[in-house]
């Protein structure tokens, strides 16, 4: 299988390269493409050029465990708890004690669609101001409220009509749309529906909140048989061996694939970043050092 | 056909996180359950386009369609509406027209479906009340949406039921103030201060909203009842799709463990994109193979067992002989015959996955 076959086709890639020049990465991909393993690679890299990172989850809970690292964080910014802490620190907590600030924050999440999620940006924001890290990856909510919110004009003028969330919305916007300080960094699997809801995303987001994609992986690559050129016919073998099945299969599955990363490539205007399927089904420290080291060089993290 | 949820069941409910071919599994399930004689209607939230295409259900609708396959075939689909579902409810629980016109209106019930976790769901199991007085079908496969978490889908009527009790607002809406003056002085500093941080528009929805839903809170209560009632019987079978990934499986284990809490069963556990067996490495024939290709089943061979390993965790939460295993197809599932070819898998007895044998 040919790597990478663009030829003649222009790619910005020269912006993939420079991946961490921006401060915050938001990894966005549906649910089961990966991103948590992203994440987890992009810190390895990061750290080993010796950047100070904080990785940020959207979700509440146990994130996942890594390896001590002196330059690493781990946080989570679940959107109903940054709401209800919101309002506590506004002198919510105070007077609704007996009324609790979950039911309030219940209300007032409906009555404004997205408040929660720009709370969450907001504290994104404020620790891009910081000096304590030097890059911050967001791991951001699988769909719904989040790219909803950042995804449609309405959802952002909606909030910014808010009162004193007004500032803060501004100041939102304007960090979304510096491809300077933030960039998106997407995660797909190479299949029809991952790929075409990417792409979709990537269109909604840059319209909508100017947020450039600054780059696209594309996850669990089942590896290509390493044939040389002019020799790929030997799949063709005896057709009811276990061997020139398992062949055909891998061809068939590396083929489509390989449209679907194109297909996804091409939208974006990005040379997709392939990720390979390793044979486990769950990635330990060792796995991600391997594949920190398969895919540092492609986004010039090098020191 | 060798699978008795598709002789017996009146409802069978596909539950899974989003990714792992929940939309997919619940159509093959319909798909060969007409095929058996049933009549079938596939009840389904945001299905990816390329399926919803195939099934022939392009747009929100809460009437069912016929979808265009073999004559002989009773098979329908429906991709549920739930603002519809949520506004036909309203019409039927309010008292008069002015009340219906005033929560239509509404931007905090404009937002509801949306914003509130669980409605969606809540909405799904409120068709799927309605469509199992249907006289046209006698078998309903539903496909739930992907919810963030298990708990949505069986905490969603009370979560609204909830949201439509909400205390604070209760409180600002009682007719006689004076019996709570204590507690109105209080509320009232907090519509002030709720005011403050989000704004007063806000303040007034919330009032109208609840102050319009006044009196409806009963009906929609007594109708989560039933559709509580509706999961719990018999002739209603669960069943858990997953991947092959450690956190589909996570998901799986935990959503079984919400389920006992709620008094229902798992009854079927089918996890999709599994690596196929190729059967073996023959060694009669190791030595003549070319390299790759002998790498090539060796890896495969390797993420198999890894997928096995993960999966034998399931059988803590079902019996040996239900789970089954569809395998990752060599092409993408989208059209009807794709469907159909997962179908036959369902109910091919080699699917089966049985633990203690390793494959």
């Amino acid at each position: 299988m040919p790597d990478m076959a663009h030829a003649g086709q222009k790619l910005h890639n020269d912006e993939v390269f420079d991946l961490f020049s921006q401060k915050v990465l938001v990894i966005v991909g549906k649910g089961g493409t990966g991103r948590t393993t992203l994440a987890r690679v992009l810190a390895e890299i990061g750290t080993r050029a010796g950047k100070k990172i904080s990785v940020i989850a959207g979700t509440s809970g146990t994130y996942f465990l890594a390896e001590k690292h002196p330059l690493l964080s781990f946080g989570s910014l679940e959107p109903g708890e940054v709401l209800i802490s919101y309002l506590n620190e506004h002198g919510l907590g105070q007077l609704g004690k007996r009324l609790s600030s979950a039911g309030l924050a219940g209300i007032i999440s409906t009555a404004i669609p997205g408040i929660a999620d720009l709370l969450v940006l907001a504290k994104i924001k404020q620790m891009e101001k910081s000096e304590a890290w030097d890059l911050i990856i967001f791991d951001a909510p699988a769909s719904g409220h989040f790219l909803r919110l950042i995804a449609t004009p309405k959802g952002l003028a909606d909030i910014a009509a808010a009162g004193p969330l007004q500032r803060q919305s501004r100041e939102v916007l304007e960090l979304l749309s510096d491809p300077k300080r933030l960039g998106a960094v997407f995660v797909t699997l190479a299949e029809d529906t991952p790929v075409k809801e990417s792409i979709e995303t990537m269109n909604q987001l840059r319209l909508n909140a100017g947020i450039t994609s600054r780059a696209l992986f594309v996850n669990s690559l089942l590896p290509p048989l390493a044939f040389k050129s002019g020799k790929a016919d030997s799949s063709s073998g005896d057709s009811d061996s276990p061997f020139y099945r398992a062949a055909a299969y891998t061809k068939a599955r590396t083929e489509s694939q390989e449209k679907f990363s194109d297909l996804a490539g091409k939208a974006f205007g990005l040379i997709p970043i392939k990720i390979p399927l390793l044979p486990t089904v769950e990635l330990d420290d060792r796995d991600i050092n391997y594949l920190a080291d398969t895919l540092e060089t492609k986004i010039g993290a090098k020191p | 056909m060798s699978l008795d949820i598709l002789r017996n069941s009146k409802v069978i409910i596909c539950l899974g996180t989003g990714g792992v071919g929940k939309t997919t599994t619940a159509a093959a399930f319909g798909y060969m359950a007409a095929k058996a004689g049933r009549h079938v209607c596939v009840v389904t939230i945001d299905p990816a386009r390329r399926l919803a295409d195939a099934m022939g259900i392009t747009e929100l609708s809460n009437d069912p369609k016929k979808i265009d396959t073999s004559p002989e075939l009773d098979l329908w689909a429906v991709m549920l509406d739930p603002n519809s579902t949520f506004d036909e409810l309203v019409q039927k629980f309010a008292n008069t027209p002015e009340q219906i016109e005033t929560i239509f209106h509404n931007p905090i019930y404009q937002n509801l479906t949306e914003n509130l976790s669980g409605t969606q769901e809540y909405m799904a199991m409120e068709k799927l009340h309605e469509l199992s007085r249907d006289p046209r079908f006698d078998m309903l496969v539903v496909d739930t949406p992907p919810a963030r978490n298990a708990i949505e889908f069986l905490n969603a009527p009370k979560r609204l039921t909830g949201f439509l009790e909400n205390r604070v607002f209760r409180l600002l809406i009682s007719p006689s103030p004076s019996v709570f003056r204590p507690v109105t002085l209080a509320t009232r500093l907090l519509l002030r201060t709720i005011s403050k941080v989000v704004g007063t528009q806000v303040v007034s929805d919330a009032v109208e909203f609840f102050q319009a839903f006044e009196g409806m809170e009963e009906g929609f209560k007594n109708r989560a009842a039933e559709v509580q009632g509706l999961l719990a019987r018999d002739s209603t079978s669960f069943v858990l799709v997953t991947g092959t990934h450690k956190d589909t499986i996570d998901e799986a284990l935990f959503f079984a463990s919400r389920l006992e809490e709620f008094d229902l069963d798992v009854d079927l556990v089918v996890s999709n994109k599994v690596t196929p067996e190729f059967g073996g490495m023959p060694e009669s024939e190791l030595a003549k193979v070319p390299k790759e290709i002998l790498e090539n089943l060796r890896y495969l061979v390797k993420l198999r067992s890894a997928e096995l390993e993960q999966l034998s965790r399931l059988s803590a939460i079902i019996s040996s002989g239900h789970h089954i295993l569809v395998p990752l197809l060599a092409h993408d599932v989208g059209s009807l015959s794709e469907i159909e070819e997962i179908g036959e898998v369902l109910v091919d007895s080699r699917s089966r996955y049985v633990n203690s044998v390793s494959l």
